[in-house]
């Protein structure tokens, strides 16, 4: 149970936070407020990982039938669904590129999605940014010279961040992408990585996030060449493991290209099945 | 039913250098690598991938229904369900008092006479631009204005290639089914285009239209929504089907899903056994 | 409500037409109600939620939150709501940036108008946690991911059911030796208790006049012919809790009555089959609680 007193207001909010925070975990965990073991003695991480675990990833493709192209992944309980347009007519005159196409990401976070509720505004700084990151990262990976004048747009829905929204924000666009049958080089594969103790840690969940105890780095990659795209690092604490951290996020980003990809396999032959009833 | 081959983006085709890459893939070295999740589609020597999903792209002698989006200069911008709007040029269109009247400067000042913004239009696709937009004309009768009806949209995809996209129903009701997926469903209209005055082919009156006609235009469009949904390939045969199919029930209740079910089926088993 | 897309001369004349016979573009009549489909308890990190999916496509996800707040001081012995709405891009391009901004105020005061004030039904002495000291709030986050025509109707659907799954944490509160009070909240999700009266929150009916003539449950199109609109709020027991018009051109009198009672009648029809829905969801949870099963909630996207 948490105790509030009237007499420190502040303090309520926090401890909400913290209520919250504690109904993400199947079965209650208690800890001090103080500091939390990200990795305990026999190895396993606060929600019962291994260092090197990723989180359950499930996917599925066209949840809303009337976009072009859509997606929504659970990786943990982070849940962002992506909707792609496009390519279509370009609603800016002065966004139209003659040579290519112009794609346009909105990274929007719903106020229900952290423990504790928030709502931001749509100029805020860390979402403009993160919107450009994506648009970024996808503006080398779609053949947008084969549809010149046209515009793509990307819209980004996060619904639960557990940690990890930044790259799971990633991989359901290229689901989306893939859905509305945009042209792309490869996948872009996305995922985090921590360190504690000297161990590379996959996956963050939004406690080791959000913690000063490890280094906080996603990385995004092409599978096929294995080339990276995206590299975000974050960190309040010395590291030595940096090649450490990135090689096992590496690997975790292809591990995400294995669920990435059968999911748009079995969308495909559901879709075909579908519509060959002659 | 031949196998399909599945790719999705990034996966090798083929090495073989005597194929040649078509559309949805990209060279690598030696190898045709998929830019998209599709069906690996083989013509001699040209291979293509073909996403299941996407945009309607169009080709040269396409018949397509589309809305006005903007009047400028000599032109209109034509909302077609493609990547860009199409274009439908001043000296492509059929003005008043002959095919062959040469263009007049008060042509030009009077474009919003012809169409304006929000004119459902049927045309066909006579070429692309350079940039991939599709420059389309109303030089025949069968195209221009439409008008005594509502649009219907479906999966461009689901159109399929037939010889005429121009078909009646019930004997009075017309159905234009645009290869982008904007579908037209209007009463026949009792002149043909050639009867028709002049300034009746722009006029922006509707004819009147019986109760029966209404019901019969309603009927259409649920059936063909209804096809839509099931993700079912529409042409003039699984339509007239599924029409006849639907007439034991009341048009409204072809919103519902059963009944869309039970409809939807029976067409597609009597469309089938045609094909035989 | 803000109207966008365009629609030609000729297909308004047939939508008004259509209206003036009673037989709309689907075969319809002026009346008939496509059934909206809602589910519950989506948003499992949200102490209430509801998808609802209306007609053509129009879609909203509600969640709702209680969070602890400073007691109003006009009003110390009770909780409050706070609404917010937002129009996601998916629903529209013009939604993107700032496009959404007015639709999402004008949103928001619909469903806030609906849910406050005496006839709204909902008991907010129970949020009361300590008399003017500490109440519940209760925020309730509205996310409309597609547009489809009707979406004041499918938000008020939506929010009444999130409402009725919604469990607000136990709260026990006990007086110190100092006479300050202190109290504690209960994490134990199984010990929260559900808003008392959610029955007697009302639902929107929105009626658009369409030429002479009025339909219920528009689909895009016909918003787009619709000179006028009348949201009617009506409670189980049959009262107007609100009535709002919207858009330029004015109701005849007796047209206005006409839309008033077929509204009045399809909220009547809408209540009865939600509350069948909430008690069927509610009977298979207490049936899964009885077996030992987990009580799972589904994705939000199955």
């Amino acid at each position: 149970m948490t105790t509030v007193t009237t007499a420190v207001g502040g303090v309520a909010s926090f401890l909400l936070f913290f209520r919250a925070v504690c109904s993400l975990f199947i079965g209650a965990t208690s800890f001090a407020m103080s500091r939390v073991e990200l990795l305990n003695p026999e190895g396993l991480r606060v929600d019962g990982r291994r260092a090197n675990e990723l989180r359950k990833l499930s996917c599925k493709l066209s949840p809303l039938q009337h976009a072009d192209g859509s997606a929504y992944i659970e990786q943990g309980n982070t849940k962002v669904l992506a909707v792609v347009y496009g390519p279509r007519e370009t609603r800016h005159r002065a966004q139209v590129m003659h040579d290519r196409a112009y794609i346009n990401v909105e990274y929007l976070v719903a106020p229900f999605s952290a423990g504790e509720r928030k709502k931001r505004s749509k100029n805020d700084k860390r979402l403009l940014e993160l919107a450009l990151a994506v648009k970024q990262t996808f503006d080398s990976v779609v053949m947008t010279t084969l549809h010149p004048r046209s515009q793509i747009d990307i819209y980004l829905q996060v619904l639960q961040d557990d940690g990890g929204a930044l790259q799971a924000s990633i991989n359901a666009a290229t689901l989306a992408l893939v859905d509305a049958g945009v042209p792309m080089v490869d996948y872009v594969c996305a995922c985090t990585g921590g360190c504690v103790d000297s161990q590379a840690l996959l996956d963050l969940n939004h406690i080791e996030e959000s913690s000063a105890e490890t280094p906080d780095l996603t990385v995004a990659i092409l599978p096929r060449s294995g080339k990276v795209t995206l590299l975000q690092m974050t960190s309040r604490v010395h590291s030595d493991q940096f090649e450490q951290m990135l090689n096992l996020a590496m690997e975790g980003c292809r591990q995400v290209h294995a669920v990435l990809d059968s999911s748009v396999r079995d969308s495909m032959q559901q879709l075909a099945d579908q519509m060959t009833h002659r | 039913m031949s196998e399909q081959t599945f790719v999705t983006p990034a996966e090798v085709v083929t090495s073989d250098p005597s194929f040649m890459r078509g559309h949805g893939t990209y060279q690598e070295g030696k190898d045709i690598v998929s830019a998209v999740a599709g069906v690996v589609e083989q013509v001699n020597k040209l291979v293509t991938v073909r996403p299941l999903r996407t945009r309607y792209g169009g080709e040269i002698g396409d018949v397509v229904v589309g809305r006005i989006t903007e009047v400028a200069q000599k032109r209109w911008k034509v909302d077609v369900n493609a990547r860009q709007d199409g274009v439908l040029l001043l000296s492509s269109v059929n003005l008043p008092g002959g095919v062959q009247r040469r263009k007049s400067e008060s042509d030009e000042l009077q474009m919003r006479k012809f169409f304006t913004e929000g004119d459902m239009v049927v045309a066909e696709a006579q070429a692309f631009f350079q940039d991939g937009a599709m420059s389309l004309h109303t030089r025949s009768l069968k195209y221009g204005k439409l008008r005594n009806g509502t649009l219907v949209v479906v999966p461009p995809s689901l159109v399929l290639r037939s010889r005429s996209h121009f078909h009646t129903i019930a004997n009075s009701v017309e159905v234009i089914l645009g290869l982008n997926g904007y579908i037209w469903v209007c009463k026949r209209a009792t002149k043909a285009p050639e009867e028709m005055d002049p300034d009746e082919l722009y006029a922006n009156v509707n004819e009147d239209i019986s109760n029966q006609e209404r019901e019969t235009i309603a009927r259409v469009c649920n059936c063909l929504q209804a096809l839509s949904k099931r993700l079912i390939p529409i042409d003039y045969t699984v339509l007239a089907f599924a029409y006849e199919a639907s007439l034991d029930r009341e048009t409204k209740e072809l919103l519902e899903p059963e009944v869309i079910e039970a409809v939807t089926t029976e067409a597609v088993a009597r469309a089938a056994m045609v094909n035989e | 409500m803000a109207s966008f897309g365009l629609v030609s001369q000729v297909e308004r004349d047939f939508v008004e037409r259509g209206v003036d016979v009673g037989i709309r573009a689907d075969g319809r009549a002026r009346d008939d109600y496509r059934p909206p489909r809602v589910e519950l308890g989506l948003v499992s990190q949200s102490d209430g939620s509801a998808r609802c999916q209306l007609g053509d496509g129009t879609d909203v996800l509600v969640s709702v939150r209680c969070e602890l707040g400073q007691a109003d001081p006009a009003a110390d012995d009770r909780g409050r709501l706070a609404v917010s709405v937002e129009c996601s891009p998916s629903a529209s391009q013009r939604f993107e940036g700032r496009g959404a901004d007015d639709l999402n105020t004008e949103l928001s005061e619909a469903v806030t108008r609906a849910l406050t004030g005496p006839q709204s039904g909902l008991n907010l002495r129970q949020l009361c946690i300590v008399p003017g000291m500490h109440c519940w709030v209760l925020n309730i986050d509205a996310i409309v991911l597609n547009y489809g025509g009707n979406v004041v109707d499918a938000l008020l659907i939506a929010t009444r059911a999130a409402l009725a799954d919604t469990r607000v944490p136990r709260t026990v509160v006990q007086e110190m030796e100092d006479g300050a009070m202190d109290f504690e909240v209960d994490d134990d999700v199984e010990n929260a208790q559900p808003l008392e009266h959610v029955h007697n929150v009302p639902l929107c009916v929105t009626a658009n006049k369409i030429g002479a003539g009025y339909v219920l449950d528009a689909t895009l199109t016909e918003e787009l012919c619709a000179s006028a609109r009348l949201h009617v709020t009506v409670n189980s027991s049959g009262q107007v809790c609100a009535a709002q018009k919207s858009g330029d051109g004015a109701i005849e009198p007796s047209l206005l009555m006409a839309m008033l009672q077929a509204a009045k009648e399809q909220a009547r029809r809408l209540l009865e089959q939600q509350d069948e829905q909430i008690r069927r969801h509610e009977t298979e949870i207490a049936a899964k609680r009885a077996r030992g099963e987990p009580v799972k909630r589904p994705s939000i996207f199955v």
